[in-house]
Order: C-alpha cells, then sequence, then structure tokens
C-alpha cells in the first residue's frame, strides 16, 4: 500500500484569472513550485481533469485556485429521515490528496478535482457575522475534503486556530486521516479548536484506505496535539463490517486510550459505511481488490446503501461497551442513525437528553471553553 | 473493380475456406428451390487464388449446387490483383444491402473490416457506408463479439443473449461465460434474471475470492439446476432463492424468519401484514380488507391475538416500547 507523501512535482496549478492578484496565491506558488496556468473558467480545468482516464486520480494532481463564489459557510447535508448533529460546515476548498476507496467525493463532484479557495477576505467576512451570533456553533473544514491536507501549501489552520481563538462561542473541527500536525503546536488555540481524526481498523487503513497515515501515526499524532492543550475527537466512521471486524475495532479502541486521556476527548461519532448507489461502480472500477461493496447492504430511507439494520446495530453495540468498559464518559454519537439505532445500541434517544444538537454543544461547551455570555 | 463472368467448377472451389464468409445461415433449403424453380439469379463472387477459388459472397448458393449434383456454377472472378479489403466489403455489402444482418453477421463484419482501419473513427466512417453500424462505442461492443465463445455466440443468435449481456459475458473467464450462457438458455431467463443471477454470483465470488466457476458448481446450486422434478420456473425461483441467501444471509434470515411469525400468527383472508422495506424503517402496516361488520369483526379478534403474540411484540418492538 503506497503510504509515501505525495511528489509535489506532479501536480499541476490552474488559477482563476478572477483571482491572479489575490494576497493567497503568490504564497502558494512559491511553495508547490510546479506549472501553473491561469485559467478565463473552471470549464477549462474540469475538461482537463474529465479528459484523463481516471478524473478522480487525475484530480488529485490539479490544485485549481479559484474563489468560493457560494456560502464558506453551509449546514451539513443531513436528511430528515435520520438524525442530525446540525453541524456547520466551512467550505475552505473541495477534495482530497488521498485515496480512500470508500470516499463519496469520487461521485460527490463532477469532476472532482482540488480546489482552494483564496477569497480569506470574504471567509473572513462571514466568520465574524457568525461570531457575531453569539450561539454555540460546531464547525469544520473536513467534510468536503480532509482539514489538514492543505498545511504544507497554505497558511489556512494558523489563520483558522487563531481567528477562533479570539472569540468564545463556536468550536472549530480539523478532522483529518493525516499527521500534518507540526504547525499546530506554536499557534494560540485557547481550546477553540478541536483536533479530530478518522479511525479505522489496521486492516480499513491498509486496504482501503491509499495514501493516509497509518493508525499509529494518527495516535502519536493525536497524542501531541494533546500535549499541546488541543482538545481532541475521534470518528470511527466509515466502520465496515468483515470477519473479525469487532475484535479490530476494540483493538483500536484499546490504542486509542493508551495515546490520549478521555477526559479530553470532546466527541466519539460512530457511523457505519453507507454509499450512494452511483458509488459502488466506482468503487468496482477503481479499487478492484476491495471487497467493501459486498457486504449486506441494503437501500436506506435516504436512498443510500446501509448495512442492514441488525448487522449495524451488533457492531454498534459491541463497540460501545469497550468505549464505555474504558471511558464510560466520553460522549459518543451517531452520524447519521436513527432513533431505534440508538436505543438499542445506546440505551438512550436522543430527545431524551436535549437532542443530539444540544450534547454536542454542551460537550464542546465544557471542554472548549465556550460561552455564549459576554 | 472487374469482374470475369465465368463457368467455374464446383470441384476447383475452395468450400472450407470461410475468409469472407458473413453470414450465420447454413441451411440451403429455401436456395435449393429458388435454384430449382427459377435458375441462378445472381451469381457467387470468386477470387482465384494459386489453383482454387476462394469464395467471397455466395456461399449457400455454391453449397446448393453441390447439393444438386451439378458440375460448374456461373461465377463473377475477381483479378487476383483486387485487395483483401475490396473483397471483405464486396462480402458485406452483398449481405447487408439485402437484409438486416444480426448481431454475429455485424461482428464478423467489423471485425474483417477493423484490421485495415487505424482508429474507431475512420472504421466507423467504412461501417457506415457498408451498411453497418457507425456509433463508436457501439462499434466496440459489438466488434468484441466475434471473440466471444460459441455458446455465447448461439445464444445472441437465438435472442436468448442481449448485446449488453454479451458483453458482460465476455469479461467473465470463458468457461464461466459458456456456463451462465448454457443457463440461460436451458431456464430462458429474461434480461433482469441474467443480470440477478449474474450479480449475485459474481459478488459472492468476489467477496470470498473464489472463481466465479466455484460458486456454479457448489452441490447446492448444481442439486437445483439438475433436478428434473422441477420445471424451468420452480428452478429458476429456487436458484435466486438459494443465490440471495448465500449473498446476503442476514437479510435472508430475517425474511425467512418474518415468514414463519405471518404463519404462526394465522393471519385470515383480508389481512395483510407487511414489514418495514428492507427492515430499515420502524412503521409496519397492517391491511385489513372486508365486506361487512363481521368481516371487520373478525379482523378485531384476530388484531387482539396478533398483540398479544410474544414473538410479534418481539418483532415490532422499537423505540417507544
Amino acid at each position: 500500500m503506497n503510504r509515501e507523501p505525495d511528489n509535489l512535482s506532479s501536480y499541476k496549478i490552474y488559477i482563476d484569472k478572477d483571482v491572479v492578484d489575490s494576497s493567497q496565491v503568490n504564497p502558494i506558488l512559491s511553495r508547490l513550485k510546479v506549472p501553473a496556468v491561469v485559467v478565463n473558467n473552471a470549464r477549462e480545468v474540469y475538461d482537463a481533469v474529465s479528459c484523463a482516464d481516471d478524473p478522480v486520480r487525475k484530480g488529485k494532481k490539479i490544485l485549481f485556485l479559484t474563489r468560493n463564489k457560494g456560502d464558506f459557510i453551509r449546514k451539513c447535508p443531513g436528511t430528515r429521515y435520520y438524525t442530525c448533529c446540525d453541524y456547520k460546515i466551512l467550505h475552505i476548498g473541495t477534495f482530497c490528496t488521498m485515496d480512500c476507496s470508500y470516499c463519496i467525493m469520487q461521485s460527490y463532484f463532477h469532476p472532482p478535482v482540488l480546489q482552494y479557495f483564496v477569497n480569506r477576505d470574504d471567509l473572513e467576512t462571514e466568520l465574524n457575522n457568525l461570531f457575531a451570533k453569539k450561539s454555540i456553533c460546531r464547525i469544520g473544514t473536513g467534510e468536503f475534503t480532509d482539514s489538514m491536507i492543505w498545511e504544507m501549501w497554505t497558511d489556512l489552520s494558523a489563520f483558522l486556530v487563531s481567528k477562533f481563538s479570539r472569540q468564545s462561542c463556536a468550536v472549530l473541527e480539523l478532522k483529518t486521516k493525516t499527521t500534518a500536525i507540526e504547525k499546530l503546536k506554536s499557534l494560540r488555540h485557547n481550546r477553540k479548536t478541536i483536533i479530530a481524526w478518522s479511525l479505522n481498523t489496521t486492516k480499513v487503513i491498509e486496504d482501503e484506505e491509499l495514501r493516509t497515515a497509518s493508525l499509529a501515526a494518527r495516535l502519536k499524532a493525536a497524542a501531541k496535539c494533546e500535549e499541546w492543550g488541543y482538545p481532541l475527537a475521534f470518528h470511527f466512521d466509515p466502520m465496515i463490517i468483515y470477519d473479525g471486524c469487532e475484535e479490530d475495532y476494540r483493538g483500536v479502541i484499546g490504542q486509542l486510550f493508551s495515546h490520549v486521556s478521555s477526559e479530553n476527548i470532546v466527541w466519539i461519532s460512530l457511523g457505519s459505511f453507507r454509499f450512494m448507489p452511483s458509488l459502488k461502480s466506482i468503487i468496482k472500477k477503481r479499487f478492484p481488490d476491495s471487497k467493501i461493496i459486498y457486504g449486506e447492504f441494503i437501500q436506506g430511507l435516504d436512498g443510500k446503501m446501509r448495512y442492514f439494520k441488525p448487522l449495524r446495530i451488533k457492531l454498534y453495540q459491541n463497540i460501545i461497551s469497550h468505549i464505555r468498559s474504558i471511558a464510560p464518559d466520553v460522549l459518543i454519537y451517531f452520524c447519521m442513525e436513527d432513533d431505534e439505532v440508538w436505543k438499542k445500541s445506546l440505551g438512550f434517544i436522543p430527545s431524551e437528553c436535549g437532542g443530539l444538537p444540544g450534547m454536542l454543544d454542551e460537550s464542546a461547551a465544557r471542554h472548549c471553553g465556550l460561552n455564549v455570555v459576554e | 473493380m472487374d469482374f470475369e463472368k465465368n463457368q467455374v467448377p464446383l470441384s476447383l472451389i475452395d468450400s472450407e475456406d470461410q475468409t469472407f464468409r458473413i453470414t450465420t445461415e447454413t441451411g440451403i433449403d429455401d436456395i435449393l428451390d429458388s435454384i430449382k424453380n427459377v435458375g441462378l439469379i445472381n451469381p457467387p463472387i470468386l477470387i482465384k487464388k494459386k489453383s482454387k477459388y476462394t469464395i467471397i459472397c455466395g456461399f449457400r448458393r455454391i453449397a446448393a449446387y453441390q447439393i444438386l449434383g451439378l458440375l460448374n456454377i456461373e461465377a463473377k472472378i475477381l483479378g487476383s490483383n483486387d485487395r483483401e479489403l475490396d473483397c471483405i466489403k464486396i462480402a458485406i455489402t452483398d449481405n447487408s444491402f439485402q437484409r438486416p444482418l444480426n448481431l454475429i453477421e455485424q461482428s464478423r463484419s467489423l471485425f474483417m473490416l477493423s484490421g485495415f482501419f487505424k482508429d474507431i473513427t475512420s472504421l466507423a466512417d467504412a461501417a457506415s457506408s457498408l451498411g453497418l453500424p457507425c456509433n463508436p462505442s457501439l462499434i466496440k461492443k459489438i466488434i468484441n463479439i466475434y471473440h466471444l465463445p460459441s455458446p455465447i455466440q448461439k445464444g445472441i443468435l437465438s435472442n436468448t443473449i442481449s448485446l449488453a449481456m454479451a458483453v458482460e459475458l465476455g469479461a467473465f473467464e470463458k468457461d464461466a461465460g459458456i456456463t451462465f450462457a448454457r443457463i440461460f438458455n436451458d431456464l430462458k431467463l429474461g434480461l433482469n434474471k441474467q443480470r440477478e443471477l449474474i450479480t449475485l454470483i459474481n459478488e459472492i465470488s468476489l467477496r470470498e475470492n473464489i472463481p466465479v466457476m466455484k460458486v456454479i458448481q457448489e452441490s447446492n446450486f448444481q442439486e437445483i439446476l439438475q433436478n428434473d422434478e422441477f420445471d424451468r420456473t420452480k428452478k429458476t425461483e429456487k436458484l435466486r432463492f438459494y443465490l440471495k441467501k448465500r449473498r446476503y444471509p442476514s437479510i435472508a434470515q430475517a425474511e425467512q424468519d418474518f415468514e414463519s411469525l405471518i404463519n404462526e400468527l394465522k393471519l385470515k383472508n383480508g389481512m395483510k401484514l407487511i414489514p418495514p422495506k428492507n427492515f430499515e424503517g420502524n412503521t409496519f402496516i397492517i391491511k385489513l380488507y372486508f365486506n361487512n361488520l363481521k368481516e371487520l369483526q373478525d379482523h378485531s379478534d384476530t388484531l387482539k391475538k396478533i398483540i398479544q403474540n410474544p414473538i410479534f411484540k418481539k418483532q415490532v418492538s422499537g423505540v417507544g416500547d
């Protein structure tokens, strides 16, 4: 499995003509030192990606510097059928340099391409407006991209971490599968940034998560961030069902708590593998050795394929009991599951505890010192 | 292109050389009757190669003459300097402008042409002028049929196997493709059921890292397939059930358990209990059909019994219980 860092010389940069003079562009160019082409519109970039034999792979090697023409702050696209956590997305860019077989972004963007939005002033304005609302908010950059892949090219985390440190109603979550944390060390964060890792078993990481950091490396990085005072979070998502998976996930949990202290974990989320039906053919083509699409899936109420409910519940019950045996007070929640799964796996439903958004807000407030009364 | 019309001895015609054969039709009864009644209307076209003549078109006419015991046939003879591509074009045109070519004939034609064109666009142009399909992606699919094993080609000719399915079968190992073609033919499966069978077997094979043939050769599968007491419909139903159970054991078990519950509840006529779709949601549906108060009262009594049934209680126990 390829775990080598990307060779930067294999990238190509396209610059939207409208942002050529942006103060963000030159520093990126000077760090990357690869060919750059100014384009009149995004179509030229999309055409360069679409004509490749494997547009997904090609899209990972093309960096398009452009402006975010829509909102930087967006609501996470939940559905009414499953319990959503009312999270907000900070839309700083799209796509990812790593290559996970199950990644929804392979079919989500048409075509997929690494885009980084350089209109920093607009980003800052939207954040100022958010902070001015003085209501608790959880927001993250890791929905349409990995939060930390931009570290080698940009000063994004330095900007965001210090921006969030100067207010006390919102918490930023940086979610990653990398170990690109070194720049975080010297930042004044005031515990308003949660550093989060997607975790999985070593088998899943090796078989399905190409070019990501190993489990041991992720946990070592998490321990460093804890040492630097950052609150942490972990996401077991997507959990994959295979022979021996329960034992493997219990092993991951054991390793997790041997690296970081449970008191510093703001939340742990669990979610099993789910995918739009259109992703199946992409996985088949791009990852012919992957077996993850051959599980027992049904079409869920939201149209996505999900593991048969009793199988999900069984896995969750097993993992949750293990987490609770080690860290009984850590907040565990599900990403996109219904009340039956909550009740049978966790023993309660969110509405009995003030609703999922309220539970997470409370944990964020407690761990990160949020205070909306100023 | 110049022809020379001549009487050619049948003994000098190499009927074994099928280089330019387009037609898949081997029967000659219709031509025999035609020749007997009105004689040869359209002479075959031949080309001289060394001491013998190779047939470019007119395979069935020449076969009919041989059956009739005639010694010579009037033929158009191409000059031996004529290029092979010209011969192929004549062979295709002679068939394609008389009748629609079937998929195998189209495949043969396109394959014969393909050697002379360096890219799909120029091949498509040539195909178009010869009455063949000219869509490049369709050409790519059709041309591959030429290499498929004979049982699959026969399935195409008998309309058991569609072009799309033939392409899918071509992606399997040869023995698996042939076996699928035979199963489809024996069970007379429609395209949807063919797809279902292939998908289930293929996914079992991929999940378990075993060859497709091993899944097909498993005794449970073969026992159903070879059971003479089952007709085609029954075999199909049983094979689908077996494969579904093999591919989705937990889901199949849940469906079976629910079926047992329905039997246990002894629902009356006019009452239906429907589980949540895929057992994913929590909403069960009971449908009642009645014509009078008495029937509705009966349903009410049955409902009371159902609600008390411990297995039913367990099945519907959800969040609020």
